[in-house]
């Protein structure tokens, strides 16, 4: 897995590049906007790490023209400006995704991880967080390395809840998604199944916030 | 307007409305007496010698018969209320009357001099009386003519008829301050609207003011202001300019030590470097969170930004701020809770209130206890919505209360790592848009309550 990262700042470009490493991607780091656009036009990236603010060439221009050239390599923008403008107008030119500095190196990794999936379709069917993930091909929930399988609605529930890890969901949501139109659907059906999937997957596994629904930790 | 009370002299009162009106009003009614009283002075004159020539003309055609003529007899009534000239005919030595128009007059004598001269017989107000003595013969044996005519007469007349003259002036005296109260008015108008204008500006994003209808003398004024409105302008677009250069310049290098540090994790052997090593990670945490708070503060004072309002929906917006701060619940193990039992909207644009309830929120998640609890209500009190955030930490102390909102104060002694800005942010983005903080210790037990009172749904909000 091929990563170039265009990033001008020194400190960060070389940390940002360890870490990478680190984290298992091979990094290639260039410093301004022109050697960003020839490397893309020579390399086979799986994902570009972005700067904006770009010496030579700005970094939407990087981008604007690489789209033009017909490459749909996956593209997150890294930038430390945090006006609206910047971040509408650089998904507008085909980023496919942005992150503002200082970010979490675990959640840049979830987004990579998450603009390369978008890309690849099916393929790669894995979704979900760190500790738990559900394949969707198959149908099952991958939790510390273990593959088990699913009801229907239990795999439902886990799609809902794994889309965006992380965020809650109420007990009507997931009504909405686990039962269709029309279903009956009793008053404690979403207590059993999340119950049922607690003692599958650990009680700390779906977690509730009072008032407001169920979340998985990602 | 009170001169004690504005401090100001009494002939130069503050107001140029009431300054103007007052020295213009005083000037027309001194020219107003002037005039009335030159007129008066002018006709009375004019009156007055019209009728001593009538006097005149009487006595000669009396004292140029020959024979005399005898004078005909007057009552009381015409002699004094008509006016009538009375006749005496004298004796050419002057010792006696020999005939008179009217007998009681006979008080007065013949006036040795010929010619006007005045003269009175009693003390009431008719007695007084104007007489002309005609000028003796040149036979020895003429009688001596004497014409006279009651004082308070001619004065009545003279006095009728200077009022009439003087009757035009007092009719368009009121007219005329009528007409000059009606200009100042309309001149002050033209200055309360330029006030009206200048009142009605935005601070964050200032605009012009229209010469249109301002008057030539107030011009160089609006211009002056509308100089130092564009000023203002640039410098807010400076300090725009200076806190998104300063968000880079504090981000990026922030952004590459929270990567070390991610590099280092791998390689602190266990033990006290690690401990270090965490302490080290979560000072770097707190220098990023005072950084984006105040970066979100300057933000808050730098002018122009485009704010839309929009109509929220506070109970949406408080399960994504709720979302969004699980993170923080999860580090610290708080129990946070949410309970919405009305559904209020607000008209605002939907980042500044998120500002607002994630520096409640988070400040409740901070100061509870590790493993505490917090809750978010939405409910109605004193019949309309707000927003309580109660935590269970140690409160506020009440010597504290009033400062609060400061900016970068902390509660002596709160071990929480916060940045001492959220509830200066929070409160600053609350009155922007209508909404009220009030903070208090609470009664139930341990702990703050945050209760932001929301505004009424259909009054207007005011503008920032």
């Amino acid at each position: 897995m091929r990563v170039l990262l265009v990033e001008d700042d020194e400190m960060i470009g070389r940390s940002l590049k360890q870490a990478l490493e680190g984290a298992g991607w091979s990094a290639d780091w260039v410093r301004d906007g022109e050697l960003a656009q020839s490397a893309l036009a020579d390399g086979d990236y799986t994902c570009v790490l972005l700067d904006l603010g770009l010496p030579r060439q700005d970094g939407t221009e990087v981008l604007r023209r690489a789209r033009e050239r017909g490459d749909a390599t996956p593209v997150l923008v890294l930038t430390a400006r945090d006006g609206l403008d910047d971040r509408i107008h650089s998904l507008d030119l085909g980023a496919d995704d942005y992150l503002r500095k200082p970010f979490e190196f675990r959640e840049l990794l979830a987004r990579m991880r998450a603009v390369v999936r978008r890309r690849d379709g099916a393929a790669h069917s894995l979704i979900g967080g760190s500790t738990l993930q559900l394949d969707l091909t198959t149908r099952e929930v991958v939790s510390g390395g273990a593959r088990e399988a699913l009801t229907a609605r239990e795999f439902a529930l886990l799609h809902a809840l794994l889309e965006r890890p992380g965020a809650i969901l109420s007990r009507e949501q997931l009504e909405n998604r686990i039962y269709g139109w029309g279903e009956e659907v009793t008053s404690n059906a979403i207590d059993v199944l999340i119950h049922g999937m607690r003692r599958k997957l650990g009680a700390e596994s779906i977690r509730n916030v009072r008032g407001l629904g169920w979340r998985v930790v990602a | 307007m009170s001169p004690a009370l504005s401090g100001t002299r009494w002939w130069r009162p503050r107001s140029l409305r009431t300054q103007l009106l007052f020295w213009l009003v005083t000037l027309h009614l001194v020219a107003a007496a002037l005039t009335a009283w030159f007129t008066f002075v002018a006709y009375g004159d004019l009156v007055h010698n019209a009728l001593d020539e009538q006097m005149r003309l009487v006595a000669d055609s009396y004292a140029g018969g020959d024979p005399p003529r005898s004078p005909h007899p007057l009552d009381a009534e015409a002699a004094v209320t008509r006016g009538a000239f009375v006749v005496q005919l004298w004796s050419a030595d002057g010792r006696t009357l020999r005939a008179s128009s009217w007998p009681p007059l006979a008080a007065v004598p013949l006036h040795p001099e010929p010619g006007f001269s005045d003269a009175n017989t009693g003390v009431h107000p008719h007695s007084h009386w104007r007489v002309f003595t005609a000028e003796a013969g040149p036979r020895a044996d003429q009688p001596r003519v004497q014409v006279l005519q009651n004082e308070d007469y001619r004065r009545r007349r003279t006095m009728r008829r200077a009022l009439l003259e003087g009757l035009p002036i007092a009719l368009l005296l009121p007219l005329a301050l009528l007409i000059l109260w009606i200009i100042v008015s309309a001149a002050s108008r033209s200055l309360r609207a330029v006030a009206r204008d200048v009142a009605s500006q935005d601070e964050r994003s200032p605009t012009e003011l229209s010469l249109a209808r301002v008057p030539d003398e107030i011009a160089p004024l609006v211009h002056a202001f509308n100089h130092l409105l564009s000023r203002v302008r640039n410098a807010f677009a400076t300090q725009r300019r200076f806190v998104q250069d300063a968000a880079h310049e504090l981000r990026t290098p922030m952004a590459a030590i929270g990567l070390q540090i991610e590099n280092l994790r791998a390689h602190v052997p266990a033990g006290e470097a690690t401990e270090r090593f965490n302490q080290l990670e979560a000072g770097v945490t707190r220098a990023q969170h005072l950084i984006e708070q105040l970066l979100s503060l300057s933000r808050q004072d730098a002018p122009g930004r485009a704010t839309s309002r929009e109509p929220v929906d506070i109970e949406a917006l408080l399960r994504e701020s709720v979302s969004q701060l699980m993170v923080l619940a999860d580090a610290r193990r708080v129990d946070i809770g949410f309970e919405g039992r009305v559904a209020p909207m607000v008209m605002a644009p939907p980042a500044e209130l998120r500002s607002v309830f994630d520096n409640l929120i988070d400040n409740a998640l901070r100061y509870a206890p590790e493993g505490g609890v917090v809750d978010v209500r939405l409910h109605a009190a004193e019949g309309h919505a707000v927003v309580d955030v109660l935590d269970n930490g140690p409160g506020i102390p009440g010597s504290s209360m009033g400062r609060v909102f400061d900016r970068f104060f902390r509660v002596p002694g709160a071990p929480a790592g916060g940045s001492g800005l959220g509830l200066a942010i929070a409160r600053t983005a609350a009155e922007r848009h209508g909404l009220r903080i009030e903070l208090r210790n609470r009664e139930d037990g341990s702990g703050l309550m945050a209760r932001v009172h929301l505004p009424p749904p259909t009054a207007p909000l005011t503008p920032p």
